[in-house]
């Protein structure tokens, strides 16, 4: 089997130099020649013997598999000690969201009697999602870096960045609740706390329930009723077919995905916290990310968790097969879906309506950015955002998108799915008390 | 951690010093040389500092030892032994000063044992030229009939010192 360790440059730089010294030192009685050359080949000499023959292991690993936005990670390789080998270094790089320190990822280490050389970069996740560090490239040398081993694998590891979630609250309940406990009003009567009507006793009512005032008073007896109390399920969408503007730290500008993320973990945790089940939902993107919807503690950091693991679409055939099979999956009756997208897309609006149509009470949330959707977006902006690289056509051709949204939005809103722009707490109050308005409204119904 | 300026400055100064000696070596042996042998090494030393892992290394060491060479005869006084050892070990120095920063990556720092190892080699080096030099003092400088004994005494610090190494080296 062939060394992983190969000769360096160094190596048959003093080879030959030395060789010949000692040669024309020889030949030609040039003692000088030889107190040159001599040292050269003792180098040579030390490093051959002392060469290393057997491949290091390597072993990659970080602090942490999953973390915050802000959230600071050592990213450690472990280099395996084999005889011979005396320095490891190595090239650590983040990507563009995590910052390491040092921030070229150069980082070396000396080789000790432990068992293994680490080297290690400490990364600081400055955004949400999936962050890949690396590819690295590690390698090791022996004495006077006469032989040099090089690790044959890139190592990448990626770690889950859980976003941070935005404000949210509501006050209007949801319009559909069909759970069996919870804190929403139910339009049925039943078993509950909030008082409905007081009416004439019937077979069948509970004694308990006699108001006794009022069937003093009337000389019948009248019994109290009061609403359920249900709770219901929130089905979160996110869109994340693209992702339209740049996110920076410094600034705060943010992308359509980021408010997209942040406004579903603030919509998540309010009704996680009112005793909802929530479910997400992210459409495209490069991975398929579904969460049931549960109630409880623990969901926040599923869906979290989920939403850190959104991407925004690649555009690979897999993909699209992908959100086809999402968007024909059924959503539960009397679910509330919440619809977050930038509105660039025709499928998740399309699904929208038609989710609509089937009796669901559903919102699409427009993420797309203040900056994009003004005038005065700048240049740059709209160069990324279209693709094209002449400002003025990139400002007709984003102009043209926009008519073309707000077109895709009235549609929207004429097949009854109300489209409304997040602004964090309340954004969802005047649609709520629409939808539930509607749901108690009497219906038309053929008989 | 030495910081990678600190490292990068110091090997470039050694590349720079050991110049200056080659310079002055070949300057005592034939002073009309170190015209042509300043504009040589400038020439090497730039090549050789841009890109130390290509061929500008490789020439800058040539041009050392053929500066610190070609001027002059065959030693023969302790002086003439003295200038030879310097220029051997300005020439290992060179060499281990340009293979540190090709090899080493340029934006690394430098950990401190790392430094203590390649100055602790870099020494022993030295003193192998030195001791080669002291070996051909006394091999000038005494009758012929000695000439067996110090082969002698060069094998046998030759074998010594493979001895020392391989013990050394190869424990654990």
């Amino acid at each position: 089997m062939r060394s992983p360790w190969r000769p360096s440059r160094a190596l048959g730089r003093a080879t030959a130099i030395g060789v010949v010294l000692l040669t024309a030192a020889a030949f030609g009685g040039r003692g000088d020649l030889a107190v040159i050359g001599g040292p050269l080949v003792a180098l040579v000499v030390w490093a051959v013997a002392t060469r290393p023959t057997a491949g290091p292991t390597v072993r990659s690993r970080l602090s942490t598999e999953v973390g915050h936005e802000g959230d600071s990670l050592t990213w450690r390789v472990d280099v395996s000690t084999v005889p011979g080998l005396r320095d490891v270094v190595g090239h650590l790089p983040g990507d563009r969201w995590a910052t390491t320190t040092p921030a070229h990822g150069h980082v070396a280490a000396a080789a000790t009697r432990a068992a293994t050389v680490p080297i290690a970069v400490r990364a600081r996740i400055d955004r949400w999602g999936v962050r890949r560090l690396g590819p690295a490239q590690v390698g090791g040398f022996g004495d006077f870096a006469a032989f040099a081993w090089t690790a044959p694998e890139q190592l990448v590891e990626s770690v889950a960045t859980v976003p941070t979630p935005g404000v949210f609250t509501s006050r209007a309940a949801l319009p559909h609740p069909v759970g069996l406990v919870g804190q929403h009003r139910s339009a049925r009567v039943g078993g509950g706390t909030e008082l409905a009507e007081i009416r004439p006793f019937r077979t069948g009512d509970r004694l308990r329930r006699i108001h006794w005032p009022v069937s003093l008073r009337t000389g019948a007896l009248h019994v109290t009723t009061t609403y359920a109390d249900q709770d219901a399920e929130v089905r979160l969408v996110l869109d994340a077919i693209r992702d339209l503007g740049e996110r920076d730290v410094e600034t705060g500008r943010r992308s359509s995905l980021d408010v997209a993320v942040e406004a579903a973990g603030a919509v998540a945790a309010h009704y996680l916290t009112t005793g909802d089940r929530v479910g997400l939902s992210v459409l495209g993107g490069a991975g398929v990310v579904e969460v049931p919807a549960v109630g409880g503690h623990h969901q926040l950091a599923r869906v979290l968790l989920g939403l850190g693991r959104a991407e925004p679409s690649r555009g690979t055939v897999g993909e699209e097969r992908a959100l086809r099979a999402q968007l024909r999956r059924s959503i539960p009756p009397g679910a509330f879906v919440v619809l977050l997208s930038a509105l660039v897309s025709a499928e998740p609006l399309a699904h929208a309506v038609r989710l609509a149509r089937s009796g669901h009470a559903v919102v699409v949330v427009d993420t797309l950015p203040p900056e994009l959707s003004g005038p005065d977006a700048t240049d740059d902006a709209l160069r990324s955002v279209t693709g094209v690289d002449d400002a003025r056509l990139a400002r007709l051709v984003w102009r043209l998108r926009l008519l073309d949204r707000e077109r895709e939005a009235h549609r929207c809103a004429m097949a009854g799915v109300p489209v409304i722009a997040w602004r964090g707490p309340g954004s969802l109050d005047t649609v709520l008390r629409q939808a539930a308005r509607r749901s108690r409204a009497p219906r038309v119904a053929s008989r | 951690m030495i910081r990678n300026r600190t490292w990068h400055r110091a090997m470039i100064g050694t590349v720079l010093v050991a110049d200056v000696v080659i310079v002055l070596v070949g300057g005592a042996a034939l002073p009309g040389f170190l015209p042509f042998a300043i504009g040589t090494l400038v020439i090497a030393t730039w090549w050789a500092l841009a890109r130390p892992a290509g061929w500008g290394a490789f020439t800058l060491v040539v041009a050392q030892v053929l500066c610190a060479t070609v001027p002059g005869d065959a030693p023969t006084t302790l002086l003439q032994w003295a200038l030879a050892a310097a220029a051997g070990s300005a020439v290992i120095l060179t060499h281990l000063a340009l293979t540190l920063l090709a090899s080493w990556p340029a934006r690394a720092d430098l950990p401190r044992a790392t430094a203590l190892r390649w100055g602790a080699h870099a020494a022993a080096l030295v003193w192998v030229a030195i001791g080669a030099a002291l070996l051909g003092t006394l091999a000038t400088t005494t009758p012929l009939g000695w000439a067996p004994w110090i082969a002698a005494i060069g094998l046998g610090l030759i074998a010594g010192t493979v001895w020392q190494l391989r013990a050394n080296t190869r424990k654990g």
